[in-house]
């Protein structure tokens, strides 16, 4: 890594102090936590080199989950000093990891999601949200990363359980619209660009 | 000449918020199919498009919202260009005079899907005259209300415009409803606060509830002059 880590000694340090909570010889003189750590940061650099390889939302997937395993490591090694953790912790807290749920509003790092939409939180937002979300569903670019791309610049309202309500919303009358009216290519095409969001981002909705 | 409309945008230009917009528009996809069933015209899809739009609409046909027109005494109106239709709704002076928003648009979409051209007449009838195809018109003071309750978009109600069918075109017909709502009397006869168009031997007259004095969709008609066309069946 560039940067510094706070838990790996300086070259130029004059004393580098090993702990070991463990009786018997030195451990080596490599960066604690380097099973863990420079796995998953190994793993992150592959995801983001699968570019061409495998499909976007699997390779942002694996990014994903391997950006979520570093950080449980180095907090791992933050805690233990450097120290190696105990196995069976170490196991626990990746299982958490990769169990946990998305906070509201961030993308899901498993490419599988529940949603609810009922509830004042998305009723308060969507509509506010609702115009930009039928310009990604009409245009004619990459539908994910247009609706994705309204989080960050959107404002608080532009959250990803709140696009993906909309999507489900317009995408399901658009849908009936061109169900009615087989000439309607529109409501087709927003139909057909909203299902393609919903089915790459594997979000399910509750009750439906 | 006729024109299908299979989609329409919904567009805010005004400062209602998009949210206002957003159930307006739910309101009118409940409706807009059994106006179509009405009139035997194809279900336009309904797309709303907020403040912040900034790509060209795609849809042939848009009605859009906005704070003052170039109208000044009417609350909407549709209009056409070759092959694009539009509506407007002026948020503004309906918000100024107290008349909803919600029936204005519902006012001019319904007009828009029956003559998205705006230049259509009907007739001629026996005293030789011909009627605008304006199915609003004639009721254009009639409405009633619809709740929302979306999961997703939120509860609010709009007004939903009143419509004239098929029948009140023929002055033949004996019974029947001339509007869905019931408001209209008869065949070729306006409700309280309503209006309609005539054509007789080139000279055009509107009735005296008339607001919107639309010279270019009156001129459109007069370039399909009537008296020459074919008979137009509604």
């Amino acid at each position: 890594m560039g940067s510094a880590d706070p838990t790996t000694p300086s070259a130029s340090s004059t004393t580098t102090v090993i702990t070991s909570p463990l009786p018997g010889p030195a451990a080596p003189p490599v960066k604690a936590g380097w099973k863990t750590t420079e796995f998953w940061v190994t793993l992150i650099g592959i995801g983001a080199g699968l570019s061409g390889l495998v499909p976007a939302g699997a390779r942002a997937a694996i990014v994903a989950v391997a950006t979520a395993a570093y950080a449980v490591s180095r907090a791992i090694v933050k805690a233990f000093g450097g120290a190696a953790p105990p196995a069976a912790l170490v196991l626990a807290a990746l299982l958490a990891g990769s169990c946990a749920t998305t906070t509201p509003g961030a993308p899901p790092t498993t490419g599988g999601k529940v949603i609810s939409c009922a509830g004042n939180a998305i009723a308060s937002c969507a509509p506010q949200a609702l115009g930009s979300v039928n310009e990604c569903l009409i245009g004619s670019g990459d539908v994910t990363a247009c609706l994705l791309g309204l989080i960050p610049k959107g404002g608080a309202c532009f959250t990803y359980d709140v696009i993906a309500c909309l999507v489900q919303h317009e995408g399901s009358a658009a849908a009936a619209d061109a169900q009615a009216n087989p000439d309607d290519t529109r409501a087709a095409r927003r139909a057909a660009r909203a299902k393609e969001f919903l089915q790459g981002q594997g979000i399910t909705f509750a009750g439906s | 000449m006729s024109a299908v409309v299979n989609a329409v945008a919904v567009v805010n230009r005004s400062e209602l918020a998009d949210a206002e917009v957003a159930i307006i528009v739910e309101a009118y996809r409940a409706e807009v199919g059994r106006f179509c069933a009405a009139w035997g015209l194809p279900v336009p899809g309904l797309a709303v498009y907020g403040r912040n739009h900034q790509q060209a609409v795609d849809e042939e046909a848009a009605v859009i919202f906005t704070d003052s027109t170039d109208v000044p005494d009417a609350y909407g109106y549709h209009t056409a260009l070759g092959v694009a239709y539009w509506g407007y709704v002026d948020v503004g002076l309906c918000q100024a005079d107290g008349e909803p928003v919600s029936r204005v648009f519902g006012h001019e979409l319904w007009e828009l899907l029956a003559d998205a051209p705006a230049d259509a007449w009907v007739g001629p009838f026996p005293d030789g005259s011909h009627v605008a195809k304006e199915v609003s018109d004639p009721v254009a003071r009639k409405s009633r209300t619809r709740e929302v309750d979306d999961p997703v978009l939120g509860k609010g109600e709009a007004e939903i415009a009143d419509y004239v069918l098929p029948a009140w075109f023929d002055p033949m017909a004996q019974a029947g409803t001339w509007s869905d709502q019931g408001a209209a009397p008869g065949p070729l006869e306006d409700a309280p606060g309503g209006y309609h168009t005539t054509e007789k031997a080139g000279g055009v007259v509107a009735g005296p509830s008339a607001r919107v004095r639309s010279y270019g969709r009156t001129m459109r008609r007069l370039l399909n002059p009537p008296s020459q066309g074919e008979p137009t069946a509604v």
